[in-house]
């Protein structure tokens, strides 16, 4: 039944057919990310031209885009990983320089989208796709793309950000108005254009929320979520101490007051 | 005709939410002819899982769960009344669960994890796809009657927290005995003690079992405490922080779980029933009994409680389960000594249908008892006109 229900499975040419329109609406979403990965997924017979397009796409001269496209890499190796499915794996590890450069090309860097890449890398490398040392040979490269980086028009974005994540549009354009086009960026390099701008600030509020999300989704390992709460949780405090007296008072039907009475005894929570 | 026109509105009915049951009441609720029936557990194990795997799929984080479950258990023993799907429940307990515990989850995704979550990835159906529509209209029209049934008490317990604290507290090893009372602390959602028990004891319980699991003996637990006052009221806890726990309720929380590492089959796995043999549940639930038969305590902790709380406090224990304002006469009336069980069960039911007056929810209890105690010399010279509600149950409701 549900596979009956699942996106069909095409031969390679409608595939690719397929996956290109999906690539061309692309939005910012998880859900699309996922999407797109799961068409890979069930379309792995073709698997090998389904990356040729994507290849293809992220040569487009349009950042959001190739940015978008990085989503997918990190939905689809998640996929993967879940399912030991060796041939993407190894296509994403093999092409992992590929999609970097792409994305944050060391010519042209962008900060916002180093932030995001190096996130992603991180979270492949908790999945298991990359060794230690190569994840952080990946993170060391990207570190110094940011140092290095000097495009002011989506940077100015990437200071925005930084400085209220939360701020909206048009009070971007107020504070930052350089960031809209006017001025000429340094050296030869084209000037990004305001609506790409004004796109890529829709979609980083997009990424937002999945961020906020990642605050309390828990991982897939199966201690991961108990060893999570052992690092955050504090010790024994008052609050807590206020807390069970509460419980214990409804689930007694008593007063806080009568149950310090039947438990008077109370040593400081201070001293233990 | 005089007498018509000098009546003022109605008062209308107050509700408030019932945050701890016990043994007893859920027995007398668990009667209830759609509940009795012997599948009932099977039910139970089948949807708490169900609701686990779909958490796990979506990764929502334990206190999620932990409350989702709560509320459903209160669902389905409260509203035995209503027809609905106990799955429909279940999702609708997770949905309003997401939102209390702000971790936001469309209905469509909630429902689509109900399917997705054991099929693999090329399969999965995006939730997005339309064919969860007819799904999440029933969630969101069951998340009213979800509402209802909580009172709008968005309060829950969630032991997982406690334990941390406990093990460091007890410097107890993290990769022993902190994980399984981790896992225990799950299983614990397939019982009833989430209800009865609060996160204190349910902490404890978790932890008494992995110790028991691991063979690792706390000094704290097993020395009787010197100060007087524990001692008499049974408690052999030294920390503060769980003084209030009482060794009987933890030791009932621990055999609640016993009991069901005894029963659950397969395929309703439990997690520590998939990592120990029964043959270990067994040995440890001899080494648990003869712990109570040493301290001379019962299996079921929180009802004997409820019963001597009676006597001693003229019947304030149960003041939480007065639907109507007629039910708060019992500081004034004497109790009956037999228990009548429909009436308590009425009083325990979820009141579905009102003949007149608006129901209000009220969070604080002690208000509500408040309130209900003024208008009730109103309600009480107007026999005549409230006699279903009012005459019959009231003096019986007091259990001894």
């Amino acid at each position: 039944m549900p596979t009956a229900e699942a996106e069909a499975e095409w031969d390679a040419f409608e595939a690719r057919l397929k996956f290109s329109t999906l690539l061309g609406s692309l939005s910012a979403s998880v859900a699309a990310a996922q999407k797109a990965a799961r068409f890979l997924m069930v379309n792995k017979h073709c698997g090998e031209d389904l990356f040729e397009v994507a290849l293809e796409w992220l040569e487009k001269d349009d950042m959001n885009l190739r940015i978008k496209i990085w989503g997918i890499w990190e939905e689809l190796s998640e996929m993967a990983m879940r399912e030991q499915h060796v041939d993407y794996i190894n296509r994403i590890r093999d092409n992992i320089q590929h999609f970097m450069d792409n994305i944050c090309p060391p010519e042209r860097p962008i900060a916002a989208n180093i932030r995001i890449v190096r996130k992603g890398v991180e979270r492949m490398h908790k999945l298991g796709l990359f060794s230690n040392t190569r994840a952080k040979e990946l993170d060391e490269m990207l570190k110094h793309r940011t140092s290095s980086s000097q495009n002011p028009d989506l940077d100015a974005v990437e200071a925005a950000h930084k400085q209220d994540p939360g701020e909206e549009a048009h009070d971007m354009k107020h504070r930052w108005p350089n960031a809209f086009g006017d001025n000429k960026p340094s050296g030869a390099k084209r000037p990004t254009d305001k609506k790409q701008i004004e796109q890529r600030i829709e979609e980083d509020r997009e990424r937002h929320k999945r961020l906020k999300e990642s605050i309390w989704q828990i991982g897939n390992g199966e201690h991961e979520e108990s060893d999570k709460m052992w690092e955050e949780c504090s010790d024994i405090d008052e609050g807590d101490l206020m807390a069970a007296e509460d419980e214990t008072s409804e689930m007694l039907g008593i007063s806080i007051d009568e149950l310090r009475r039947r438990f008077p005894a109370q040593t400081p929570v201070a001293a233990v | 005709m005089t007498d018509q026109a000098n009546i003022g509105p109605h008062p209308s009915f107050v509700h408030t939410r019932k945050q701890f049951f016990t043994q007893q009441e859920i027995e007398i609720l668990s009667s209830h002819p759609k509940l009795r029936s012997a599948k009932e557990d099977s039910t139970r194990l089948q949807v708490v899982n169900l609701m686990d795997n779909m958490r796990q799929h979506i990764r929502l984080p334990t206190r999620t769960l932990a409350t989702g479950v709560m509320y459903y258990h209160t669902f389905r023993l409260t509203r035995a009344d209503l027809e609905y799907s106990p799955y429909d429940a279940a999702s609708a307990s997770l949905f309003v669960a997401c939102k209390i515990e702000d971790t936001l989850k469309r209905s469509k995704e909630i429902i689509a994890a109900a399917k997705n979550y054991r099929l693999s990835a090329a399969e999965q159906i995006p939730w997005d796809s339309g064919n969860f529509d007819a799904g999440a209209k029933n969630a969101i029209g069951m998340e009213r009657l979800v509402l209802e049934t909580i009172g709008f008490d968005f309060r829950s317990r969630v032991p997982q927290e406690m334990i941390v604290k406990l093990c460091k507290y007890w410097c107890l090893p993290k990769d022993t005995v902190y994980r399984t009372a981790f896992d225990a602390s799950l299983d614990l959602y397939r019982t009833y003690a989430p209800l009865k028990m609060t996160s204190g004891i349910m902490a404890l319980a978790c932890i008494e079992l992995a110790l028991k699991i691991h063979n690792v003996t706390l000094p704290s637990l097993d020395t009787t405490d010197e100060d007087g006052v524990t001692k008499q009221t049974g408690h052999r806890y030294a920390t503060p922080i769980v003084k209030f726990a009482d060794r009987g309720r933890v030791m009932e929380t621990v055999h609640d779980l016993l009991d069901l590492y005894e029963h659950a089959q397969a395929p309703f796995t439990t997690r520590l029933g998939a990592k120990y043999s029964k043959d270990d549940f067994v040995r440890i639930k001899l080494e648990f009994k003869q712990i109570m038969e040493t301290e001379n305590l019962a299996r079921y902790a929180s009802s004997d409680e409820l019963e001597s709380d009676e006597i001693k406090q003229n019947g304030s224990t149960d003041n939480m389960d007065m639907d109507t304002p007629q039910s708060k006469t019992r500081s004034t009336t004497t109790s009956p000594k037999e228990v009548n069980g429909i009436s308590k069960e009425e009083s325990l039911r979820e009141q579905t249908s009102m003949k007149e007056g608006t129901l209000r929810y009220m969070v604080d209890i002690e208000r509500a008892k408040h309130e209900k105690e003024v208008v009730y010399d109103y309600f009480h010279d107007k026999t005549e006109e409230y006699e279903v509600e009012e005459e019959v149950p009231k003096p019986k409701r007091r259990r001894q």
